[in-house]
């Protein structure tokens, strides 16, 4: 049945059940990763459950009126967006359940770097407001590039449906598509050398800086669920499939797990750029990439 | 539901979260504390980061002797942070200061603006004597019958021992 | 690229931690809390007084003295270990501890006064012994 296929895949797999502890899974090997390349022993395995949970047993925001409920909103929308696009992945590609498209998944995607900066407007404090606009920028340059290589590949493959551009491609367009998806992810995930919205030595955290308690536990959530989408979003166009369910799975589990060690290696490897050396980065390749798929979509036309 | 609450003090004591306040120090401390997060130390071992912002953190570090222009901050920054939370005060200033004892500028050591938990000497501290005083706080903050502080802990704390002599001559001590 | 020559490296070479709660060796000379030996000080109170921190007080009395010292406050600056006449003061090579109670490490010790020697006269033979 479909509604049963659909509330499955939202909560158990790759839903609320599985998300919640892969995303602590990520958080940890990310942190994990950056210690080893700084010739550290790092955290213990179950640091994101351990930060989470005392999270929780503090004492939440005292704000009242509609700033408190907005600021309380955000992170919730944050985690249930996520949670939503995770179920649309397409692991096992199949035409029961959710079988959205590519749109609606880059629009559940593009939504927490939202709900991030708007977080940091509400809560009226100077940082906030600081690292808010530094993420609209840089939100912005990095967003098209995004769309573009988004673009290059639905056009590559004549569709915008995710079950059939779950079965790998072949083509250069793809590949080239992907590999401008993956140089996006450190600015979606604040990532160094892009992690100038949440700069702690210039502005106090940014726009999280007025929150504590549950809500900054869902906000590190919403950090965890973000890894694993972007990264599953990846592997998922990019993995062969072997037609068995168990092999599938394990291939994903690992690729994911290959992608969050290069982006760590690359966040250990560089510093922090300034706002204006990162949107004219972003510019640059989209500018780049724009020209290439004007010429691959007159090429593919037909 | 003492399973949770068990639970609870267990990873609070496996989480610290750190904030760092110099309130007026020659920066000795802040150096040596910045080391204890250097590779050779990884506080991170224990769970400890440093966070950006008062209000992500459980633990307060606070170095120097609470100067006259810091005074207000020093108790906004306490107000910031939420419950439950211990202060540590690093270094020989914040809990007694030191030299500065008796200068028109220095209001006086830690304890008597706000309750500090965890005193670490030095001058500075060597960073895994700060190492240890920041798993100590964390140990209180793991005992789960720690009540959140009030106002009240904070409005009886006698004067400063190191002034003893000029409050017995009924002076004002340390202004 | 030699910053991935040099994450290489660090991976090779493992991590250089002190895994908690292993702490580093005390080097020689190391200079820790300051410890006094009763028998040997005569109170002098040169110690109070090149005190960069007024760590050390000296209270006398009229039947001996109190030697208190506030680790606390202490800046191990080592002044008074290089001032003192009689080498009573000494400093340990141990790190002092954390502690929780203000001025939880105070300490001092009461010396009740020393008799005084006998007076000779000049030209006597004898020796003369202080009696303590």
């Amino acid at each position: 049945m479909q509604v049963t296929t659909a509330i499955l895949r939202l909560l158990i797999f790759p839903g609320l059940f599985f998300a919640v502890p892969a995303a602590w899974l990520f958080l940890y090997i990310e942190r994990k990763t950056i210690a080893q390349m700084q010739q550290r022993i790092g955290p213990p395995l179950l640091q994101p459950f351990y930060d989470f949970v005392k999270l929780l047993g503090k004492e939440p925001l005292k704000l009242g009126g509609i700033q408190g409920l907005l600021m309380r909103a955000w992170p919730a929308f944050s985690v249930s967006v996520l949670i939503a696009a995770l179920a649309l992945i397409p692991v096992f590609p199949s035409k029961g359940g959710f079988s959205g498209d590519l749109i609606l998944l880059i629009t559940l995607l593009e939504l927490p770097s939202m709900f991030y900066m708007l977080a940091g407007f509400t809560s009226r404090s100077i940082y906030g407001k600081v690292g808010s606009m530094r993420e609209a920028s840089l939100s912005l340059s990095s967003n098209l590039l995004f769309l573009t290589a988004v673009m290059m590949i639905a056009v590559s493959a004549h569709t915008f449906r995710l079950s059939e551009l779950a079965v790998p491609a072949a083509s250069p367009a793809r590949w080239l598509g992907l590999a401008a998806i993956v140089l996006c992810i450190p600015a979606k995930l604040r990532l160094n050398p892009f992690s100038t919205s949440s700069a702690e030595q210039e502005i106090y955290s940014g726009p999280l800086t007025e929150y504590s308690g549950s809500d900054l536990a869902l906000w590190e959530l919403a950090h965890g669920l973000e890894w694993l989408a972007l990264s599953g979003f990846v592997v998922s166009l990019a993995f062969p499939r072997t037609g068995f369910k168990i092999a599938d799975a394990g291939i994903f589990a690992f690729l994911c797990i290959a992608l969050v060690v290069l982006l760590a290696t690359v966040a250990a490897a560089t510093a922090r750029f300034t706002i204006d050396r990162s949107v004219r980065f972003y510019w640059r390749w989209s500018v780049a990439l724009a020209v290439v798929f004007l010429v691959s979509a007159v090429v593919f036309k037909g | 539901m003492k399973v949770l609450e068990k639970l609870l003090s267990h990873c609070r004591q496996k989480s610290p979260w750190l904030f760092h306040m110099n309130s007026g120090s020659c920066n000795g401390c802040d150096i040596e504390l910045v080391a204890s997060i250097a590779p050779r130390y990884d506080v991170e071992q224990l769970g400890i980061h440093l966070e950006g912002s008062p209000r992500h953190a459980d633990i307060l570090c606070i170095t120097g002797p609470v100067t006259y222009n810091t005074l207000e901050a020093v108790k906004t920054v306490y107000g910031q942070v939420p419950r439950p939370k211990a202060v540590v005060a690093l270094g020989s200033c914040a809990a007694s200061c030191n030299a500065f004892a008796g200068s028109p500028t220095v209001v006086g050591p830690l304890h008597r603006h706000i309750p500090v938990d965890v005193y670490v000497p030095g001058c500075p501290p060597r960073p895994d004597a700060i190492i240890e005083g920041i798993a100590k706080a964390a140990e209180l903050l793991g005992h789960s019958e720690r009540r959140p502080l009030t106002d009240e802990d904070v409005k009886d704390i006698p004067p400063c021992g190191g002034c003893e002599a000029a409050a017995a001559e009924g002076e004002e001590p340390c202004r | 690229m030699s910053i991935l020559r040099l994450l290489i490296n660090n991976i090779c070479d493992g991590s250089i931690t002190l895994p908690y709660p292993e702490r580093p060796p005390i080097q020689s000379a190391f200079r820790g809390m300051v410890q006094n030996a009763p028998e040997e000080c005569t109170g002098c109170g040169l110690c109070a007084y090149v005190c960069t921190s007024s760590a050390i007080t000296v209270q006398r009395a009229a039947d001996g003295f109190r030697w208190s010292y506030d680790p606390g406050q202490c800046t191990f600056c080592a002044r008074c270990t290089q001032r003192c006449p009689k080498g009573s003061l000494t400093m340990q090579e141990t790190r002092p501890p954390i502690y929780q109670q203000h001025g939880g490490l105070k300490q001092f010790h009461d010396v009740k006064k020393k008799k005084k020697a006998a007076v000779i006269s000049p030209g006597s033979p004898q020796p003369v012994e202080a009696t303590s």
